[in-house]
């Protein structure tokens, strides 16, 4: 691997970032953390208790010492209540802890989710939504695991560790000495491997990010998938992604092992150590056999946590690993921004203008709007036409800032719309936009979409206007209806529809139309025209249309070619101009009546 | 497995040498035997290292094996299911399956299995070394475990229910996610942003509480194995001291014994540990065995008949379809309710195609002119009878044949997120750049820097989300002329094109059909006047049929249709 590389590769202070997460639950954890040195305690005295049942006991009386055993007893009562006070105390952290952590989750996911609300559409151009996706829910779960059971038990194993040592060193300080003389090594594998663990997990977190978005892709797309019987292939492909990951998930495994395996050598190292030690120490007399057993128990106590650490490490850098996927996506800045101090919504009394406006999708790429000039009176019904690509669409992106321009202003009544809050803005534009969707809900939650401001009267009148009522009425359940996925279980104009009526609901100032009857028979258009007729006189719009009829009830046509204004007029003016716009009425006039004849 | 009983084999020798050494001691060894005891140990450490690394390398990496055959197995049986399946199953569901739940199958077949394995290998070996030493302690050690499995029974229940439904709260958290991320632009646009928020937080919310009752019911499980472990350790001084005093066990079997107890007490902890996982395990399971088991209801019946060499004549008689028919297949695999009755798409449809002609569809939202397009393709569920390819039943041949005979413009363009011509090749990955060149040049796209950045190189997007929607249908269009079948089926294709690409675009389809047959919805009487045989399609039915001036003629939804497009009367009136 390059060096650059090392620089994105998590290192664990990406985990700092998650204190304000946790630190919100504070007290749950300040209550699970009380918890903690009671229960390192109870695991001290444990042993304790079976060194002075040994020494002054059991050994005793094996050697004939007669009511040796009769303490015995009492220590046995006191270690079965140290006992039960170590489950008890056990359950309480394990439950505090497993609602503290589910809850530093639940606030993550929201900060994540709420944060990719905020991003703007030039991001979903270049992230798939199965990569998106997978921050939201598998990263943020990845680090579940961690919250849930390894912070918890990491405090509490680390508290015990130090009281073992603490208590170890007090009683002989060179049998502790003899216990602790493998940890440098120790110290020296784990350091050796944790660079390539962690370079390990931070690849996996990105080709599961990546096999998900393939995955994602396939199973929307698997209606054209198997139109064209491409099955085979995609399978083909999913597999070598899945393969890709598995090379990466078995070199972490293989790390791991090896991590796992060096931790318990040293536990055993270490008894041979204190064996050893301690056996001279019997044999001197200075040790005595209860506390041998003693530190026996300590070490098995001591790399119990410890192996179990080299497991928690190994998740640590798994979630490292995801969190700094998270913390990346939360630091990308939303490219549109609300201004400082945002202006009041103008009152719309004079017009919309595009004033010399350039903008491209891309930094860099060739401009789709250049120069643009336009403008949008109150009350204006203003039709945009033009070839495929011409950057009908793109306006309309523009006009709502869904987009960031890079040159001139888009301006209402004089207002650079830079300047408001964008979600105010977008609200006072109804538009049915050229790629419908529809959420996996009701008929009437898709058309309300904010169903405190939208009433069922409202709903059923935009309904009715656009000519969905017959069809919502064939519906089992009619307005509540559920659809499907993308209304999947519509028919394309159904669905546009439906789009059309969500656009009417919401009452807005100006409504914008980009091909809003495309999949629509032309005798329901001039239905839905009709009925549309009184409600948008006083209304401003922008349609969007290829099929000429759409329009035909405009004030004024801009014809747009290559991002730039070439004509704008009436159907009179321009067919006398007798430029792009009279080409392309007489073709679609002239083609019909010529075959009719 | 070998490594693993290896393993703690080995770990489990300890408690016994280190007894044995301490009993030497008490008799007076000298300092050779201490080095010697304390050698074996180490001796141990080492064989001890290398059969973990082993047992843990195989292990845990055969269930990553697992996980990522289990979602081969899952992908495979994804791409055979029909489209109906994905109108009962949502993308959001299916990732959340495909991911969340293989996830915690792997932690069942991993880590699940090497603790079980060690836990039963550590009581197992654990006993036997005990029994060696004494009996009588060995049953004291052992006897609160039937304690323990009594306490633990009720709970593992209530856990594999609250896994279960804490799995189905992600599923529904992660289908709003997607949804948000694909209808990014109209919760935008519309400012849903708040909305949405609440509803993600409504549901987020509602996995946090089945996550946080799954967890009470394993906290109360896994202090309750730790007590039981407890027990032990106070039964063996209870009766081990006496025992000792009466001289029947040494001090030396007495540490080894309280040795195995601590050996004991981890992998008993972890038992409960591992039951969780097993009752999180069997939960996903059950979840991805609804996709392994649901019905494959497309596919190439017994002794398929190959299509090839055919003229392609089609037939269809009598068709009639209901989409709910098809959903009623995977209603058991589901807990919500099952689809309702709704009129039927086609009713009762009859027509036919002759191979090399161009026929059209035309018709009113919703009358049913896609479903009969998608079922030449057999993108829904055909019955018997209703359409013959050559006089056979569709469904007698082979589904593949099928579909490479029919080229297929959805009304739906959707495009894969590559660039331009691999799209365009998504049909016919072996096309050379010429012939792509060529095709897409029929197919009406501007190849010049002005129409797309940077020519057929051009990357789409997700679903062509950065392509104009005229470019989009043009590419779908592109992506079918290469297949090169005797047969294109074009649905609404060309609805968000300019009418000058259009004519260009018919102009040269026409010129290069060669015997092809068409098969055309739109919604533009431009687009289906040259038609052999336009049919109107009304609520499911055709209503009339025949060549655009018959048609156009007679009163009739056609005719109103072809007045509604005729411009020139009401244009000329404007301003
Ligand atoms: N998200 C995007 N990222 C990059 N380029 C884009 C994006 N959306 C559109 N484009 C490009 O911008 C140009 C203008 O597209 P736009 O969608 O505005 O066209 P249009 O006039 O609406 O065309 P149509 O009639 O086909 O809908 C096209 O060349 C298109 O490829
Ligand atoms: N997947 C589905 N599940 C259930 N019903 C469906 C499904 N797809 C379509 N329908 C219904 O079947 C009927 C016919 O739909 P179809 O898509 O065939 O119409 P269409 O003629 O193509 O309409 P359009 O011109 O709007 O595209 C419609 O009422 C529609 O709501
Ligand atoms: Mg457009
Ligand atoms: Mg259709």
């Amino acid at each position: 691997m390059t060096p650059p590389k090392r620089s994105k590769v998590a290192s664990l202070g990406v985990l700092r970032r998650l204190r304000p997460f946790v630190a919100a639950h504070s007290k749950l954890l300040m209550v699970a953390g009380i918890t903690l040195p009671f229960l390192a305690g109870a695991q001290l005295v444990a042993p304790y208790l079976l060194r002075v049942a040994i020494d002054r006991h059991i050994t005793p009386a094996a050697n004939g010492q007669a009511g040796a055993l009769d303490g015995l007893w009492t220590l046995i009562l006191v270690l079965l209540a140290v006992l039960v006070a170590e489950v008890a105390l056990r359950f309480a952290q394990l439950y505090l802890m497993q609602i503290a952590g589910q809850r530093i989750m639940h606030d993550l996911r929201m900060a994540v989710f709420g944060h990719v609300q905020k991003l703007s559409m030039s991001y979903f151009d270049r992230h798939p939504v199965g990569q998106v996706m997978t921050r939201v829910t598998s990263d943020v779960e990845t680090l579940n695991d961690l919250m849930s059971q390894g912070l918890v038990a990491m405090v509490r194993d680390v508290v015990t560790l130090v009281g073992i040592v603490i208590v170890m060193t007090w009683i002989d300080w060179r049998l502790t000495v003899a216990s602790f003389v493998v940890f440098p090594f120790l110290a020296v594998i784990l350091g050796a491997l944790r660079v390539r663990l962690r370079r390990t997990y931070d690849r996996s977190r990105t080709l599961v990010a990546r096999l998900n978005a393939f995955l994602q892709e396939s199973i929307t797309g698997m209606g054209v998938i198997q139109a064209f019987d491409e099955q085979e292939r995609n399978v083909d492909e999913f597999r070598r992604h899945r393969d890709n990951l598995l090379e990466i998930d078995l070199r972490g495994v293989g790390l791991s092992s090896f991590l796992s395996a060096s931790v318990q050598s040293a536990t055993t190292v270490s008894t041979a150590l204190v064996l050893a030690y301690g056996g001279f120490g019997v044999i001197g007399g200075t040790v005595t056999i209860g506390i041998l057993v003693q530190f026996m128990e300590y070490l098995g106590r001591f790399y119990r946590p410890l192996e179990d650490l080299s497991d928690k490490y190994d998740s640590l850098q798994r979630a490292a690993a995801a969190s700094n996927k998270i913390f990346a996506l939360l630091d990308e800045d939303p490219a549109i921004k609300v201004a400082d101090d945002v202006r009041p919504m103008p009152d719309f009394e004079d017009a919309i203008r595009f004033e010399g406006v350039t903008f491209a999708y891309g930094e860099g790429d060739t401009p789709v709007l250049s120069k643009l000039d336009l403008t949008l009176r109150r009350g204006e019904k203003v039709a945009l036409v033009g070839s495929t690509g011409a950057g009908k669409s793109s306006i309309v992106k523009v006009m709502q800032r869904l987009y960031e321009h890079q040159e001139g202003r888009v301006t209402i009544d004089g207002v650079d719309t830079r300047e408001l809050d964008p979600r105010t803005l977008r609200r006072f534009f109804g538009t049915v936009p050229q790629d419908v969707f529809l959420f996996t809900d009701s008929i009437a939650a898709n058309i309300a979409l904010d169903e405190d401001a939208v009433s069922m009267d409202e709903v059923a009148r935009a309904a009715e206007l656009v000519e969905a009522s017959e069809f919502i009425g064939t519906l089992p359940g009619a307005y509540e209806a559920r659809l499907g996925e993308r209304g999947a279980n519509l028919s394309f104009g159904e669905r546009q529809l439906l789009a059309f009526a969500r656009a009417l609901a919401s009452d807005p100032q100006v409504l914008i139309l980009d091909e809003a009857t495309s999949s629509v028979d032309s005798e329901t258009e001039s239905r839905i025209q009709r009925a549309l007729h009184n409600l948008v006189a006083d209304r401003t719009a922008l349609i969007i249309a290829h099929r000429l009829s759409t329009i035909r009830e405009v004030d004024r046509i801009v014809v747009l070619h290559h991002g730039e204004i070439r004509e704008q007029g009436s159907h009179r003016e321009l067919m006398a101009l007798g430029g792009i716009y009279a080409t392309l009425y007489r073709l679609q006039y002239d083609q019909d009546t010529g075959t009719a004849a | 497995m070998s490594a693993l009983v290896l393993t703690n084999a080995l770990s489990m020798a300890i408690p016994r040498v280190f007894g044995a050494a301490v009993d030497a001691f008490t008799q007076g060894a000298d300092r050779r035997r201490v080095t010697m005891f304390a050698l074996a140990i180490v001796a141990i450490a080492v064989a001890q290292a290398v059969s973990r690394v082993i047992s843990r390398i195989v292990v845990l990496g055969t269930s990553r094996r697992v996980e990522y055959d289990l979602k081969g197995m899952l992908h495979d049986k994804l791409a055979q299911l029909a489209p109906s399946f994905y109108d009962a199953f949502s993308t959001g569901d299916l990732m959340s399956r495909m991911t969340n739940d293989v996830m915690l199958v792997r932690a069942l077949g991993g880590p699940g299995i090497l603790y079980f394995t060690n836990a039963m290998l550590v009581y197992l070996l654990g006993t036997a070394f005990m029994v060696s030493l004494s009996w009588q302690l060995t049953i004291v050690v052992l006897a609160p475990l039937p304690l323990m499995a009594w306490l633990v029974r009720g709970t593992v229940h209530k856990v594999r229910a609250f896994a279960l439904s804490s799995r189905e709260a992600l599923s529904d958290l992660n289908t709003v996610v997607q949804e948000n991320l694909a209808g990014a632009g109209v919760v935008r646009s519309f400012a849903l942003e708040e909305a949405q928020m609440r509803r993600f937080d409504e549901r987020s919310t509602a996995y946090l509480d089945w996550g946080l009752k799954e967890s009470r019911a394993r906290a109360q499980m896994i202090p309750m194995i730790g007590l039981a472990g407890g027990l032990s350790y106070a039964a063996v001084l209870a009766l081990g001291g006496p025992m000792a005093a009466a001289g029947a066990v040494s001090i030396g079997d007495l540490v080894a014994f309280v040795g195995y107890i601590g050996m004991m007490i981890f992998p008993t902890v972890a038992l409960g540990w591992i039951l969780s996982l097993m009752q999180r395990g069997t939960a996903a399971l059950e979840r991805l065995d609804k996709i392994l088991q649901a019905p494959v209801t497309i596919s190439s019946g017994a002794g398929a008949l190959a299509l090839s060499e055919l003229r392609t004549d089609v037939t269809v008689s009598d068709y009639t379809f209901r989409y709910h028919d098809a959903l009623d297949a995977y209603t058991h695999l589901q807990d919500g309710d099952a689809a309702h009755e709704r009129p039927p798409a086609l009713r009762g449809v009859s027509l036919r195609v002759e191979a090399g002609t161009f026929v059209a569809l035309v018709g009113r939202v919703g009358s049913g002119k896609t479903t009969l397009l998608k079922s030449l393709l057999r993108l829904v569920e055909v019955p018997p009878g209703a359409i013959a390819l050559d006089g056979a039943d569709i469904n007698d041949y082979d589904v593949a044949d099928v579909r490479r005979a029919v080229a297929y413009v959805p009304q739906d363009d959707f495009l894969f997120s590559d660039s331009v011509a691999a799209n365009i090749r998504f049909g016919a990955p072996d096309a050379d750049d010429a012939t792509v060149v060529a095709v897409a040049e029929l197919a009406g796209i501007d190849l010049s820097s002005e129409g797309l950045a940077n020519g057929l190189e051009t990357e789409v997007g997700e679903r062509g989300a950065n392509l104009s929607g005229g470019q989009r249908q043009r590419v779908a269009l592109a992506r079918a002329l290469l297949r090169d079948a005797p047969i294109l089926v074009l649905d609404n294709a060309l609805s968000n094109v300019d009418t000058d690409t259009e004519r260009r675009i018919l102009a040269g389809l026409s010129a290069q059909r060669s015997g092809r047959t068409v098969i055309a919805a739109s919604n533009r009487i431009t687009a289906v006047q040259d038609a052999e045989c336009i049919y109107v399609f009304d609520s499911g039915e055709i209503v009339d049929s025949g060549r655009h001036d018959e048609l156009a003629a007679r009163p009739g939804l056609y005719a109103s249709m072809r007045e509604q497009q005729q411009l020139s009367a009401r244009l000329e009136e404007l301003p």
